[in-house]
């Protein structure tokens, strides 16, 4: 049982006005894995280095086994760490670095031999374990970072941006690398990445982060389907979610241009009942949920808008139209037997029923 | 095939430069020193020349004050090198600390490598001075009673190697910073989670990492020891008996002070082959561990 509390964390550096971290407040479950996300500086490395005790906290508590660890050196926290940059000692061989650790916890040679060789056996790192990092390539590196973590059997991982360093490739075979081993060890692990991809595919939950301030925590799936904010709701998905100034009234949205559609019943139900007819919003739309298939168009002609295409990606199944509406730019993500050429006029229907629907002062999700 | 003829031309006229200098200040002097000694030339009596086969080199090997001054540079050597290098590491790991002050000690401590060696030894003279010297002043205030220093045959060579290792540690401090500067943080980050205290962290991380500067120091700091020159002729010109007379300054003592050129060559050639050697020793030694950062 290993759960790790963060209670109303705070982390100010000297000499800056602002706080790096605020407010920070997660409880972390036995054997959960913990995706921080969030563009740089906004908080996420720091919150990782601050439960690993090479931080201090400003304020607040972290709890790991609820007892109170806040003042507890980096090596009686009993946490292993992957660096971005692996931090692997150069002047020792494989072995010895995974060995290090053990090593300096009295560990016996016998013990010490088991477990690197163990941990070398489920890395693949049987036959580099005399040689010296420098004769690596990254992603055996990164191999032998996530080693050194391993053999100390340490009931919390952290992972500092693991894969940034890695080509786009090893970075996908990686990452399914390390979900193998999360499954395989049951270890607590705080993963922290800028890559939403990342964090959609290896968390149970993600926790969202933007200029030190936690935006949501919630499953991959939740802050796909219900962001809380336009923030996330603009990180989380690539390309990102289209956004559109709209006036809302009477079951219908307009942003005085191109954009003239109107609002399934339930929906403008909802934002009447939340006070927002006659009024300024933001309409949320993802590129996957704009459709040009005929049959799409034909059954919802009300949610159908004329644009010209500015660029088209084909990315193989799909293709990412870019298009223009009166001066409004967004992209559709489409089947890629929709192909059109930069210059094509189209038609393109949003399905209004995944949209989402933003204050324009708050940024806040008006309902989810 | 006529272009390929100029250019090498060209070349041989860029390297010219490097070659006359090499020659008139290494080569040639090598060449005249190694020919003179094998006569008897005195400076005083150049056309009184004569070839005197190996009479010079056998002199050397039976001249008690050249061999006091092997054993004398064999002290210095043996016993700068950890002082020297000691504690231009530990000065560079003070000042590697973020604190207050810190370009204040930084300054203080490289100061002397600024200030020519002569001021150094005349300002040591003073502070050695066995009577008003401010040394013995500062022992008397702990009840330490006053101490000869450069008088004293026993103490003068390790006077001099005190002044010669302050004079020359702030320089290699400054190697050492950089060295140390170049230790990614999160080396010692990845020790501490792996439980290193900090001398573990210093044992296994800071002293392997700074292996490649600790080498390069060592190496210079060895071959610039056996030149020691300035600090014996000027803070006790090689005395008090011989304690602090070195190779070079006797070879420099014997063909211009007392003029016999011939011997001072043949002594001069000795301790250029007795240099080589360890040199060729040294290099061996370090290159024996020098893969250990590949």
């Amino acid at each position: 049982m290993t759960e790790v509390d963060l209670n109303h964390v705070y982390k100010k550096y000297d000499g800056n006005d602002k706080y790096s971290v605020n407010d920070f407040d997660l409880h972390i479950k036995d054997k959960e894995f913990i995706v921080f996300v969030g563009p740089s500086g906004c908080g996420k490395s720091t919150t990782l280095r601050m439960i690993a005790g090479l931080e201090d906290i400003t304020e607040g508590t972290l709890e790991i086994d609820h007892k109170v660890m806040n003042d507890v050196a980096p090596k009686n926290r009993d946490i292993a760490m992957v660096f971005q940059n692996y931090a692997l000692y150069p002047h020792m061989t494989i072995y010895d670095n995974m060995a290090f650790g053990l090593k300096l916890r009295h560990y016996s040679k016998e013990d010490i031999d088991k477990k690197v060789k163990h941990a070398a056996e489920i890395l693949g790192l049987t036959s580099y374990l005399k040689k010296k990092p420098a004769a690596l390539s990254g992603g055996q590196r990164q191999r032998v970072a996530l080693g050194r973590s391993i053999v100390r059997d340490a009931p919390i991982f952290l992972m500092d941006e693991p894969l940034s360093n890695l080509d786009a490739k090893l970075r996908v075979s990686m990452r399914a690398e390390i979900a193998k081993l999360h499954q395989r060890l049951g270890t607590t692990t705080i993963y922290v990445t800028h890559d939403q991809t990342e964090a959609m595919t290896l968390a149970d939950r993600v926790v969202v982060m933007s200029v030190g301030k936690v935006q949501q925590i919630g499953t991959p799936l939740e802050v796909y389907n219900k962001p809380k904010n336009m923030f996330v709701a603009g990180f989380i998905g690539s390309p990102q979610m289209n956004f559109f100034n709209v006036h809302y009234k009477d079951g219908r949205i307009s942003d005085g241009k191109g954009l003239n559609i109107g609002i399934p019943e339930g929906k403008a139900k909802m934002l009447n009942e939340k006070g927002y007819n006659d009024k300024d919003i933001v309409f949320g739309i993802r590129p996957e949920d704009i459709h040009a298939e005929e049959a799409f168009l034909e059954t919802w002609p009300d949610a159908v808008i004329s644009s010209t295409v500015v660029v088209s990606e084909l990315l193989g199944a799909t293709i990412q139209l870019y298009q223009k509406v009166d001066g409004t730019e967004f992209v559709a993500d489409v089947n890629s037997r929709d192909y059109h050429k930069p210059g094509d006029h189209v038609k393109m229907g949003f399905d209004v029923n995944k949209a989402h629907f933003f204050d324009k002062d708050t940024t806040m999700a008006i309902y989810n | 095939m006529q272009t390929k003829g100029i250019k090498r031309q060209i070349g041989w006229l860029y390297v010219l430069p490097a070659i006359l200098i090499l020659l008139t200040f290494l080569i040639i002097p090598f060449l005249m020193s190694f020919s003179y000694s094998f006569t008897n030339y005195n400076i005083l009596t150049p056309w009184a020349k004569q070839y005197v086969g190996f009479t010079n080199y056998i002199n050397t090997f039976k001249d008690p004050v050249f061999l006091q001054s092997l054993k004398n540079i064999a002290q210095f050597v043996i016993f700068i090198m950890p002082i020297q290098v000691g504690a231009a590491l530990g000065l560079a790991l003070i000042v590697n600390k973020k604190r207050p002050g810190n370009t204040f000690f930084k300054i203080s401590f490289f100061a002397p490598q600024v200030v020519s060696l002569t001021v150094v030894s005349i300002l040591w003279m003073y502070i050695l001075n066995p009577d008003q010297g401010l040394l013995n002043g500062i022992l008397g205030i702990f009840h330490i009673k006053p101490q000869p220093f450069l008088t004293s045959p026993k103490q003068a060579m390790f006077a001099i190697i005190g002044v010669s290792a302050w004079q020359g540690a702030g320089y290699q401090m400054l190697i050492f910073l950089a060295g140390l500067q170049n230790i990614p943080d999160s080396l010692y980050e990845a020790a501490e989670l792996d439980g290193a205290n900090s001398w573990q962290r210093f044992l296994h991380i800071t002293l392997p990492m700074l292996k490649p500067t600790s080498m390069m120091i060592l190496t210079t700091t060895f071959i610039s020891a056996f030149n020691l020159v300035i600090q014996p002729m000027i803070m006790t010109q090689g005395g008090p008996q011989n304690a602090t007379m070195t190779p070079i300054y006797y070879i420099y003592r014997t063909g211009f002070t007392d003029r016999q050129l011939g011997y001072a060559s043949a002594m001069s050639v000795i301790y250029g082959i007795i240099i080589i050697i360890f040199t060729i020793i040294q290099r061996k030694i370090t290159n024996a561990g020098g893969d250990e950062n590949a």
